[in-house]
């Protein structure tokens, strides 16, 4: 690690910590709500935590968090069973898959053929 | 925030948001967040820098406004104002969430000072914390989390107790600082701030 950076990092986390022994209270608490600027609050935060608190939730509601060394999911929720397996790269054909394809395929053929028969008006 | 609540928050006393309170008032609650929240939010960050992010100041002013909603009856005017004790709500559950959350302290001497040095609780020091703030956030999500649990710890949390906590790999940590530590400290020096290494 270069030590540059780590004088620099320590620094800053000296400068962390400074504050952290200083207990506010008292006419200290009462100097820096005068001299701390405000840090407005949005509708939907202020909504949020009304919300929650008046529900007697402990602990804010927030999304998520994602796992860092994890991709991010593919949803395959809309996806129909063995579909995601018809595209597959050149060189990676797959027996069992051009036969449920064949057999999809024809399937797809009969079923056109059965509405053209159920719209089809009976012959005299 | 609109103008026109922000000016009620504003003009309406700090009585009349503590009897709402007691009263059950969600107005009350709403009353003390837009006069003070945005307060607290600025001292949480004034006051611990770089060991809380935004989502801890968050959560924790979630809870302090949890702990006033419930604890409002203890509330008395003749000890302080009703804003310096939502500060030191704030405060409380900020030291008690940094117990709690600490990992291990690792290689780096932890040296909590003993007293306030008055020369770091200048402006300065809230500009400094805000620009950590922002270069932190553009690191990529490894390293982000590294220099933040390093800050909450003090400095340098157990290598191998944050790998285990992230999930990863010692090595992938021991990288992940070093390449966030001299992104931070060369953005944070492009910003202006003269840290020890430039020395």
């Amino acid at each position: 690690m270069n030590e540059k950076h780590d004088k620099a990092w320590n620094d800053l986390a000296k400068r962390a910590r400074a504050g952290e022994r200083h207990v506010v209270g008292g006419k200290d608490a009462e100097r820096l709500l005068r001299e701390l600027p405000d840090e407005r609050m949005s509708e939907t935060e202020v909504d949020a935590i009304v919300r929650g608190v008046v529900a007697g939730q402990t602990m804010r509601e927030k999304a998520d968090v994602q796992d860092v060394n994890q991709p991010s999911p593919t949803s395959t929720a809309g996806v129909e069973e063995d579909v995601l397996q018809l595209n597959r790269n050149k060189g990676g054909e797959d027996a069992d898959a051009e036969s449920l394809l064949d057999e999809l395929r024809r399937e797809a053929l009969e079923d056109d053929d059965d509405e053209e028969d159920e719209d089809r008006e009976p012959r005299d | 925030m609109t103008n026109k609540q922000d000016q009620k928050a504003a003009e309406v006393s700090e009585e009349d948001i503590a009897l709402r309170m007691m009263e059950r008032e969600e107005l009350g609650l709403r009353l003390l967040l837009l006069k003070y929240g945005g307060k607290v939010k600025s001292f949480l960050r004034w006051k611990y820098g770089g060991q809380l992010d935004r989502e801890d100041r968050e959560d924790l002013l979630y809870q302090a406004a949890f702990r006033a909603w419930k604890y409002i009856d203890s509330f008395d005017d003749a000890k302080g104002s009703l804003g310096a004790w939502f500060v030191g709500i704030a405060q409380n559950v900020t030291i008690d969430f940094l117990k709690r959350e600490r990992l291990p302290v690792g290689v780096v001497d932890y040296d909590p000072p003993e007293h306030v040095d008055e020369t770091e609780m200048d402006p300065e020091r809230r500009r400094l914390f805000e620009d950590l703030d922002r270069v932190i956030e553009q690191l990529p999500r490894m390293q982000q989390l590294v220099a933040k649990e390093d800050l909450r710890s003090g400095g340098e949390a157990d290598g191998p107790a944050l790998a285990k906590n992230l999930g990863t790999s010692a090595n992938a940590v021991r990288v992940a600082r070093s390449k966030g530590r001299a992104t931070i400290a060369e953005n944070l020096k492009k910003l202006g701030h003269n840290l020890g290494g430039d020395a």
